[in-house]
């Protein structure tokens, strides 16, 4: 039950991603709701679920998203691990926690997808990340991230905490 | 103890996967003649699902559009009729020309001195997904190999150039914008064919360009169209110059370019094997 559950927030979570979304743009930037998906996944879950639904999250997001096939995967992992092994140090269910977790996670993400497309020679735009359009996507994760982990968290606590597996 | 066996138990399955990620991003990041089986499968779980999710989307934000622009587009249908006019009297001129054309072709195409190149598949497609990351400009359309698509496919709208096929799943294809910062262009201005030059994508979904000739000069508002050489076929339209930046440091005179289409309302798209 509670795999499936996962896996259906993790596909309708996508497909929104890569459509409706698209309606909440500010200014052309939308939240990477599949990344703060991951950083919920890593606050709450155990590691092999982590891994496991971190990798299914970025390789189909990859897979849609065109790109660079990997990247998207490779960013969530890494964060996803350093979320889970600073975890029991920081205070849950606040959202002063979510909400800088979100926005280093995001900012952290861009490093990543960065060096992997300047490595691999891809254009590169240096000035939109040093534009606006950086900051609103930062705050903007932010918030929707404190949303996201809230949601989240809210229903692992209710639903799986007590359920074996 | 959760944390102690997480860094090195799991900590060495993440590395393993990043290693393998690494090289198959390594080994992907090229253009491919043809994607994964798994990418192919998941493009085709999640192209009838996107279809069915941006169809009304698409459709609402069409009427918006209609409604909110009625009287521009009511001074615009009017310049149109005067522009049908204007055509149908130059396609009377044109189908003379096509009548000559046609038989040099049939000579030629007779003699075997060069193969025919003509246009041999068009495919409407409806725009499913786009892409939101930083350095790609994509989207998907619901169109694949099952409909003839190709790798290298023109995409084109009734504005102008939208870009070319760079990945075919079975139903659906990825195109990549020409606004797309990996993406190249050799253009032409129409009013003098001579004025050649390069534009790629740039910021804020505008194709940044220079001259090829540092002698030429263009002007603000000047039609860009493609050049025929590179991917493009001759003659589509791309859009018009809309900045001109010339600087005593700089050898050329880079050039900025407004899309004929606005890629944020562009929801149909037709695919064009040539």
């Amino acid at each position: 039950m509670k795999k499936a559950i996962i896996l259906s927030i993790i596909f309708f979570n996508i497909l929104i991603q890569t459509t409706v979304l698209e309606l909440a743009g500010i200014l052309g930037v939308i939240p990477n709701t599949s990344l703060l998906l991951v950083i919920a996944f890593a606050m709450n879950l155990n590691p092999k679920e982590i891994i496991a639904y971190s990798l299914l999250t970025g390789i189909i997001l990859d897979v849609l998203s065109g790109g660079i096939v990997g990247m998207n995967t490779f960013g969530f992992l890494v964060i996803a691990y350093f979320i889970f092994y600073v975890r029991v140090e920081l205070v849950k269910n606040s959202y002063l926690t979510s909400f800088i977790i979100s926005t280093l996670s995001i900012i952290a993400y861009n490093f990543i997808t960065l060096f992997f497309v300047y490595v691999l020679g891809f254009a590169v735009r240096f000035r939109y990340f040093f534009s606006y359009a950086t900051i609103i996507e930062i705050v903007y994760n932010g918030a929707v991230g404190m949303i996201i982990y809230f949601l989240f968290t809210q229903m692992y606590e209710s639903r799986f905490k007590k359920e074996k597996y | 103890m959760e944390r102690n066996f997480f860094k090195n138990k799991y900590a060495i399955i993440i590395m393993v996967i990043l290693i393998g990620l690494v090289i198959f991003m390594g080994l992907t990041s090229q253009e491919r003649d043809e994607i994964t089986v798994i990418e192919n499968w998941i493009g085709n779980i999640y192209a009838p699902v996107q279809r069915v999710v941006t169809y009304p989307i698409h459709l609402a934000q069409d009427r918006i559009y209609d409604l909110a622009n009625f009287a521009r587009l009511n001074q615009e249908n009017q310049e149109l009729v005067a522009r049908i006019t204007e055509l149908e009297r130059q396609l009377i001129d044109a189908e003379l020309s096509n009548r000559e054309l046609d038989e040099l072709r049939g000579l030629r195409e007779g003699l075997n001195q060069v193969p025919a190149r003509e246009l041999e598949e068009i495919v409407t497609a409806r725009i499913i997904s786009k892409t939101h990351v930083e350095w790609f400009n994509t989207f998907t359309i619901d169109a694949g190999t099952i409909h003839n698509v190709e790798i290298g496919s023109l995409v084109i709208s009734e504005r102008g150039l939208v870009g070319r096929v760079i990945d075919v799943g079975d139903y659906w294809s990825r195109v990549m914008s020409i606004v797309d910062t990996n993406s190249s262009v050799s253009f032409k201005v129409l009013s003098d064919n001579s004025i050649q030059g390069i534009a790629s994508g740039g910021l804020d979904e505008f194709l940044e360009g220079y001259l090829l000739d540092t002698r030429d000069e263009v002007e603000l508002g000047d039609q860009i169209v493609t050049s025929g050489q590179g991917l493009f076929p001759s003659g589509i339209l791309i859009g018009e110059v809309a900045e001109i930046t010339s600087s005593s440091g700089q050898l050329l005179d880079r050039i900025k370019i407004e899309p004929a289409v606005d890629f944020r309302r562009i929801n149909r798209v037709t695919v064009i094997n040539f």
